[in-house]
């Protein structure tokens, strides 16, 4: 029964077509690579442009100014583009201001809080715990991404430590998701049997990644570390082997022998963990630890696959479609649709010193992150970025620009001082977590659920938080249908509205004009939830 | 109907101003706004579900959360020093005998299918509901769907107007640990959860605006909607718009959750406790065409004074289960309805000192009746004290492979994830063929 069942899920993990024996960057010419002091975007556009030329595929052209700042803005500050910070990128004219723009969004604090919020999915599912607070101090203090990794996994600073603890219990899932995070790889395909793909990643590189984390353990709420211990799998034939940790099917680790502990030694690490529980303290820092180690393997690794995970999520966030997809498939048979452009942003974020906002900078600068999203008939293969992907709005950009929008235009307008419009801004960024919560995260092959339209159309409290807010009332006050429908366009869409909009909402508000107030509230429902505003396009 | 206040306009002038508003805004449809490129068709599909159409079956999953005691109702062993203090009574199946607790089901036996050989292999709350909910473990790279959204998206209609997986769970013990979830699926296929009262949340039109208004907005989101989807021809953007294309359709079955509909004598047969109106909205629903409801009654975890649990809990179960099999008989819903009630694992045989049964995977009891099934069929046997299965052994995946079978679904089907194949069950699980129909 078992090795039946071992031998079918071999098949359930089977992936993709049969592979070549060196993985995919091994054949990448590092010496053929532009130099790493070119400007990212530049290198970013230079490859993209070689596949769609190889393709025989003409990309969109640019998007329109309105569409494109709106879309900087969600992607960097995580909400729709203030008035000012609007007008001031439309009325530019200087070749400049783009690149001007881009460096005030990501010098913003609005910035360093939409990051916070991005790896906190990352890393924690979304949910608000002490990790939260961990990486909005890292975010406002531009830690690198190696740094946090360190952090997380070490845990001992305020709040990292609820990256291992929340995971504490599940040693399995724990070493899974550091790969699957960290690593861009999962290896539980190689739990039950060697990976079917992978033909050098056997089950005991599997058990050699969890073997960073076997002598992690539970401590009433903090995760501790042992020196000592050892674990064990079973192999497909039923055999009982010890395995140590090796990093990614690498040689394993080096390291002293840990004898285990006496009876006697024991019982006295067991009265001391036991007094430290009672009075809510930590345990001890081990002698040595191996989940430091795990750290050091994943940094000073050659093959990178630390720095190639985290510049294919954020490029897959960016553009909506990963250099590599599955996003946890990172291995050496999986080759990217780009393989000599990641190599290239891998290195370059390494000699950046893992600096994610210079990684950040060059992507979007990119002609090929700044497409129109239009595509009349099918759509090109996405890993061709020849076009935009409309990518869904976060909860949080959703539920922020919602809010944003629905405020009275003069509360964020051009008579605010920057000072208060910047408190203003911190204000409705930090205040719209309770309705985020109303939404899902997008993730792979993402879906509407119908609960979020019933929300919408249903529930007093959409009602009161988006129609009977600020700008509502500051429609009300305008006197001519034509502003009243270009303001609400401006407010919600941050776009003037085409003609034939205008004249289809001056009919139908005309054919309402017994209740003017009603109708216009009809149209900013609409606003508020058509497609154009629910998505970064 | 026409609800605004009567002062403003009387309602035939708006009928007429509604009239040409519509019409015009359908002529925009068709000219300046959407193309010419049949983009509103493209909306109205589903494509995740394009080829399916409806069976018209329905699944009933009685959830006994906590896990019963299969002593105390479909294997009892009287007079065992494992057998506890209830005698076993006759059925309507000769030679079969449940717990005396279950004397309607008792008389009811030849319509139910029962299966007393399970051994599940896990016998915690949160794994074990996994795994009687999904037939097989998660991995830690990949959750599975639960039963309720594949058999959401493989019985259901993808135009339905009413929900395709619909979860009652109003006590809050265990509740955690069985959340339902659509994983690769999409959230097309998560479930309606109803955790307080009968009536799922914002189904209801709000008073403070008119139906007129409400349609009306509806149809100018929809207008703005097309035309930005009209040369953006993607997946995503499509699911869109079908969420909000369903919201009419689901308020229209607003008259479904609503069980001051059901006549008095009916819901005097369910009896007046919360898990037999549930019951009966789970009829209801079953009949309106849902092809998922799951009714969840905890907490049958009875550590504890475990005869006393069940002395109160197994009569409302077998009065619950009895009266819900009349009446899909009485109309003639037993051949498209299959109920299952199941909790994550059974109860152990030893009793322990507070005359508690703990928790117990190695050979406890699940029963069906309905639609695709052998009816007055026992499989399975436990020995002489109900410590191990003696004849017959299935697991979880077992059980979920036969209740796909039942209602028609091939469980060697496969969805894909990414390019990888994942079969409904894991493969070489096959249904309990005898069982099945």
């Amino acid at each position: 029964m078992k090795t039946i069942l071992l031998a079918n899920l071999v098949l359930l993990c089977f992936i993709g077509p049969a592979f070549a024996s060196e993985p995919w960057w091994k054949e990448v010419d590092a010496a053929s690579l532009p130099p790493l002091s070119q400007p990212i975007e530049q290198v970013v556009d230079q490859y993209v442009e070689q596949l769609l030329r190889a393709k025989g595929v003409r990309a969109a052209p640019s998007a329109a100014p309105e569409t494109l700042i709106r879309r900087l803005a969600l992607d960097l500050a995580g909400r729709v583009p203030t008035p000012a910070e609007a007008n001031a990128f439309l009325q530019a004219a200087d070749p400049l201001h783009l690149i001007r723009t881009v460096e005030e969004m990501i010098d913003s604090p609005s910035f360093d809080r939409h990051l916070a919020y991005e790896l906190n999915w990352l890393l924690m599912e979304g949910k608000s715990t002490d990790f939260t607070k961990y990486l909005a101090a890292a975010t406002s203090s531009h830690q690198s991404w190696d740094v946090i990794f360190g952090d997380a996994i070490r845990g001992t600073t305020g709040g990292a430590d609820q990256f291992v603890r929340s995971r504490i219990k599940d040693t399995d899932k724990l070493s899974n998701d550091v790969s699957v995070i960290f690593l861009g790889v999962n290896v539980s395909c190689a739990q039950c049997h060697d990976h079917p793909e992978v033909k050098t990643w056997t089950q005991e590189t599997y058990y050699g990644m969890k073997a960073f984390f076997g002598r992690t353990f539970d401590h009433a709420g903090f995760a501790g570390e042992r020196s000592y211990g050892e674990i064990t799998y079973k192999t497909v034939a039923g055999e009982e082997r010890p395995v140590r940790p090796h990093y990614l099917g690498g040689p394993a680790l080096v390291e002293a022998t840990a004898s285990e502990p006496s009876a006697e030694e024991k019982k006295r690490e067991k009265a001391l963990l036991d007094d430290l529980r009672n009075r809510k303290q930590p345990p001890p820092e081990p002698g040595y630890s191996r989940k430091l180690r795990l750290v050091e393997s994943a940094l000073k690794d050659r093959e990178g696959y630390f720095a190639r995970a985290i510049v294919n999520r954020t490029w897959h966030r960016l553009f909506g479609h990963g250099l590599v997809m599955p996003l946890d498939q990172m291995h050496g048979v999986n080759r990217p649709s780009h393989p000599e452009l990641l190599q290239w942003l891998a290195l370059r974020l390494q000699a950046d010193k893992y600096d994610l906002r210079q990684l950040i900078r060059g992507l979007v600068l990119s002609a090929a992150y700044q497409r129109d999203s239009r595509w009349n008939g099918s759509v090109p293969a996405p890993d061709l970025f020849a076009m935009a992907i409309p990518r869904p709005l976060t909860p949080r950009q959703y539920s922020v620009s919602l809010k944003m929008a629905s405020l009275d235009p003069s509360y964020l307008g051009s008579r605010v001082t920057a000072e208060d419009l910047k408190k203003r801004v911190e204000g409705i960024e930090t205040s719209s977590g309770g309705l985020a919560s109303r939404f899902e995260q997008p993730g792979h092959g993402f879906q509407f659920p119908v609960d979020e339209a019933l929300y919408f159309s249903n529930s007093q409290e959409a009602q009161d938080q988006y129609l009977n807010g600020g700008l509502a009332n500051h429609l009300d006050a305008l006197p001519e249908a034509s502003a009243k429908i270009r303001t609400a366009y401006r407010a919600v869409l941050g776009r003037d509205p085409q003609t034939a909009e205008v004249a289809d909402l001056r009919e139908y508000l005309e054919s309402r004009s017994d209740r003017p107030r009603e109708a216009m509230r009809q149209v900013l429902w609409a606003l508020f939830t058509c497609s154009e505003c629910r998505f970064n396009h | 109907m026409d609800d605004h206040p009567p002062s403003l306009c009387s309602a035939s002038a708006h009928d007429i101003s509604r009239r040409a508003f519509l019409s015009h805004s359908l002529a925009v449809g068709s000219g300046s706004l959407l193309g010419t490129t049949g983009a509103i068709h493209a909306l109205d599909e589903d494509s995740v579900n394009a080829a399916l159409k409806g069976t018209g079956k329905s699944v009933i999953l009685l959830w006994l959360a906590g896990g019963p005691s299969q002593f105390e109702t479909w294997d009892p062993k009287p007079g065992r020093s494992t057998g506890g203090p209830f005698a076993a009574i006759p059925t309507s199946v000769p030679g079969v005998h449940v717990s005396e607790l279950m004397p309607k089901m008792a008389r009811r036996m030849h319509k139910v299918t029962a299966i007393r050989s399970v051994n599940s292999r896990d016998a915690g709350h949160d794994t074990g509901a996994e795994m009687m909910l999904r037939g097989r473990k998660n991995e830690a790279a990949l959750t599975y769907p639960d039963m309720g959204s594949i058999l959401a998206k493989e019985l259901g209609r993808a135009d339905s107007r009413v929900p395709g997986y619909v979860s009652f769970y109003s006590q809050t013990e265990g509740r955690g640990s069985t959340r339902a979830t659509p994983s690769f699926l999409g959230a097309r296929y998560a479930p309606m959860i109803l955790n307080d009262g009968l009536m799922p949340p914002n189904l209801a039109r709000l008073s403070s605006i008119t139906t007129e208004d409400h349609r009306e907005r509806a149809q100018l989101r929809d207008l703005l909607s097309a035309r930005f989807a009209s040369n953006r021809n993607l997946e995503t953007v499509r699911s869109h718009a079908s969420a909000y294309a369903r919201v009419h359709g689901l308020m229209s079955s607003e008259s479904m959750f609503d069980i001051e509909q059901e006549p008095q004598w009916i819901r005097d047969r369910y009896g007046p406790s919360l898990f037999g109106q549930q019951a009966l909205m789970a009829r209801r629903m079953a009949e309106a065409g849902v092809p998922f409801i799951r009714v969840a009654r905890a907490w049958w975890d009875s550590h504890g004074q475990n005869f006393e649990t069940h002395q109160e809990m197994v009569p409302e179960l077998d009065h619950v289960m009895a009266t819900l099999m009349d009446d899909l008989e009485q109309r003639g819903m037993l051949e498209s309805t299959l109920v299952i009630a199941m909790g994550e694992f059974g109860r152990t045989p030893a009793i322990n000192p507070s005359l508690g049964r703990d928790h117990f995977a190695a050979a406890w009891s699940v029963a069906m009746f309905g639609t695709g099934l052998q009816q007055g069929a026992v499989y399975g046997t436990t020995d002489a004290d109900g410590q191990t299965v003696t004849e017959g052994e299935v697991g979880a995946g077992e059980i979920f492979a036969t209740v796909l079978a039942a209602v028609g679904v091939d469980p060697e089907k496969e969805y894909h994830v990414g390019s990888r194949p994942v079969p409904l069950v894991n493969p070489g699980i096959k249904p309990i063929r005898p069982l099945l129909a």
